[in-house]
């Protein structure tokens, strides 16, 4: 039977069309052997990525097709991903996926979203999704600037490995474009006071990296140490126009980090002393460092405990509201042994108008805010006396509304922070406004909970909530 | 010189020996292929007795709760059904890997459902003795089997969880097992985790 050629190329047009549309854009992977380049595509709104051409940028693997599943054995580790399923299955995890796998060309396409779970869960190695980029483990090579004021002036950027940029000249611009290196600058911009430089941007777009330089002069670049530093300064016959600058004067404007916290941001307010004086106060907040003596809490290590993270917290957090002008009582001031229903009768005894139990805990980071769940109305409900573990209902909304008051300072302040519903003894039988803290590492880093500048920055974001709760009508 | 006779009869215990160890590896192979397959397909319902039923499933790297099918046996009568549902539940979550991982061993002694409405859960103490510690991860363990219980079991208005048939103040230092929890409650606190 003969095909008509007319027929043949509308098979071929719709061919290669369904082709280029499902694979049509790159994802650089820089790993342990290099750079490499994964295929994306598009899917019902979702971009996938090839996930086998991710992984040949770590190391040789081999893979089989069982049934509808493709298990790809990798440096050790087992990575399986079944065709329509919603996750992706480790050695040790299991990995949730925003969009389930796709099986193509004896391949896995993931969602991107999900790229870098599906890698530590099979490679057990963190990684770095930028844009149009992906840096596994360690490759990002994370360069640092160094400005010196001069005549010329000088600003000389340091990296680990050799590199070969594109330079790009135009009139008071210098652009470095990096295509083949992992080049990251954790600022995205440095602005300068200077007669020569102006200031310094990065960006990257399309799995490439861009430093540019804005001057008043013309820049040139210099490679030195085997092309591992580039020092920028002007032109040769532009430096002599420049003038000296008289003091060394860089306004970086790098973003916050935690060294950059200042000790004190708040007005030092000499607060009211540790205990309750019914009738003076306006406001007695009750904080509880939880656990204590025996018991632990979570086990962060053999060192860092939840008892210690909690009640450095607790003692930042009594520190900031003193400033304010609240008193506090502190439930537990060393490492002791108190029992939930003791800290609830210290709160209730003393009439305090919130609290605030501090935790400590694992899983993702940034802070976590519970409102006591609501318990079970019980049958023998009287109107004239409240059961015990009633006492938290009627004070559901000002607990909500604080909540809502903490989450949006701890928002304002950048700690990621979620609001959940969960009781935790003994917060459902105080009877003030009461919430359960946990304070989960900043950026997945357990040392943080033992950082003076994290535990400070949670501690004022709640106490200003504390304050503006204090000053609503 | 060794007697013919003690030569044949060394010869067949070696071959004896030889046989056994290998019929051995094979009986090992078997058992963990056998393993992983189980591992490997918790969800399925590949046996024709078998019920499919909705259970809420914690996962931590996500952080989130999240629906997924399970299928068990499951019995008629309400609380035995209740209780296959949760041990179902558990025994998913202590498979290797699991997005939650629980203590190996845990387990539901017994569910006792009232008839109006109060259902008691009684866990066994392997399950709260060997819990991981910290809020969030208590809260996910307590609200997925409280959740999963109630949407299998929708005449349960309240729950009570016991461990080994005592009242005890919380799972592993956090979530509160001294109350009753109310399950409308529940079913609102529950739609909060299943977004981060």
């Amino acid at each position: 039977m003969r095909f008509p050629p007319i027929a043949l190329a509308f098979v071929v047009v719709l061919l290669s069309g369904g082709l280029l549309s499902f694979q049509n854009e790159k994802l650089v992977v820089f790993g342990t052997r290099g750079r490499a380049e994964a295929g994306l595509t598009t899917e019902g709104g979702v971009t996938y990525v090839n996930l086998g051409a991710v992984l040949l940028s770590e190391a040789e693997y081999s893979s089989k097709l069982v049934r509808n599943t493709l298990v790809y054995e990798i440096a050790g580790h087992r990575l399986e991903a079944r065709g329509g399923a919603r996750e992706v299955r480790g050695d040790r995890k299991i990995v949730r996926l925003g969009a389930p796998v796709l099986l193509r060309d004896d391949q896995a396409w993931v969602p991107l979203n999900n790229l870098v779970d599906v890698l530590h869960a099979g490679l057990n190695k963190a990684a770095l999704l930028r844009a149009g980029r992906l840096l596994i483990g360690d490759a990002g090579d994370y360069i640092s600037t160094d400005f010196r004021s001069g005549d010329p002036s000088t600003v000389t950027l340091q990296f680990r490995d050799p590199v070969n940029p594109v330079i790009d000249t135009t009139e008071g611009k210098l652009t470095l474009g990096f295509r083949s290196e992992p080049v990251v600058m954790n600022a995205a911009k440095v602005e300068y006071t200077d007669k020569t430089f102006e200031r310094l941007e990065f960006s990257e777009s399309a799995g490439s990296a861009q430093i540019t330089f804005h001057g008043a002069v013309p820049l040139i670049a210099k490679f030195e140490d085997g092309n591992r530093r580039i020092v920028i300064t002007a032109a040769p016959a532009a430096a002599a126009a420049a003038l000296p600058s008289p003091t060394p004067s860089p306004a970086v404007s790098e973003p916050a980090t935690e060294a950059s916290i200042p000790a004190k941001t708040e007005p030092q307010i000499t607060g009211p002393p540790d205990t309750a004086r019914p009738g003076t106060r306006t406001a007695l907040v009750a904080i509880d460092p939880a656990h204590g003596g025996n018991d632990a809490g979570v086990k962060f290590s053999d060192k860092l405990l939840e008892k210690n993270v909690s009640l450095a917290i607790a003692e930042r957090l009594k520190a900031e509201l003193n400033n304010r002008g609240v008193s506090t009582i502190l439930l537990r001031s060393g490492d002791d042994d108190v029992n939930p229903d003791d800290r609830a009768e210290a709160a209730n005894a003393s009439h305090v108008s919130y609290y605030i139990a501090i935790h400590a805990g694992q899983l993702g980071s940034g802070v976590r805010i519970f409102t006591p769940l609501r318990p079970a109305a019980s049958p023998s409900s009287s109107p004239l006396f409240v059961a015990w573990e009633q006492v938290q209902a009627g004070q559901s909304d000002r607990s909500n509304r604080f909540a809502g008051d903490v989450s949006s300072q701890l928002a304002e302040k950048k700690v990621p922070v979620r609001q959940l519903s969960g009781s935790a003894a003994p917060v459902a039988h105080v009877a003030a406004a009461a919430l359960s803290i946990e304070v989960a590492p900043d950026r997945n880093d357990e040392s943080s909970l033992e950082s003076p500048a994290y535990i400070q920055k949670v501690a004022q974001a709640i106490a200003s909530a504390v304050a503006q709760g204090k000053a609503r009508p | 010189m060794i007697p013919r006779n003690v030569q044949i009869a060394g010869g067949l215990i070696l071959l004896a020996v030889i046989g056994a160890a290998i019929y051995g590896l094979q009986l090992q192979r078997r058992d963990e292929r056998n393993k992983r397959q189980a591992a490997a397909a918790p969800l399925s319902a590949e046996n024709a007795n078998q019920t499919r039923f909705n259970a809420t499933v914690a996962f931590d790297d996500d952080g989130v709760l999240a629906h997924r099918e399970l299928s068990a046996a499951l019995p008629e009568e309400p609380s035995e059904r209740t209780r296959m549902v949760l041990r179902t539940l558990l025994h998913y979550y202590t498979q290797t890997p699991s997005s939650h991982p629980l203590p190996a061993g845990s387990d539901v002694r017994a569910v006792y459902i009232t008839p109006d409405g109060l259902c008691v859960v009684d866990l066994n103490a392997t399950l709260a003795d060997q819990h991981r510690s910290g809020m969030l991860i208590e809260q996910f363990t307590v609200m997925s089997m409280l959740e999963t219980l109630a949407v299998n079991a929708p005449q349960v208005k309240r729950v009570k969880l016991l461990v080994d048939g005592k009242e005890r103040a919380s799972l592993a230092g956090h979530a509160d097992l001294a109350g009753v929890y109310d399950i409308d409650q529940v079913h609102a606190a529950v739609k909060e985790y299943e977004h981060r």
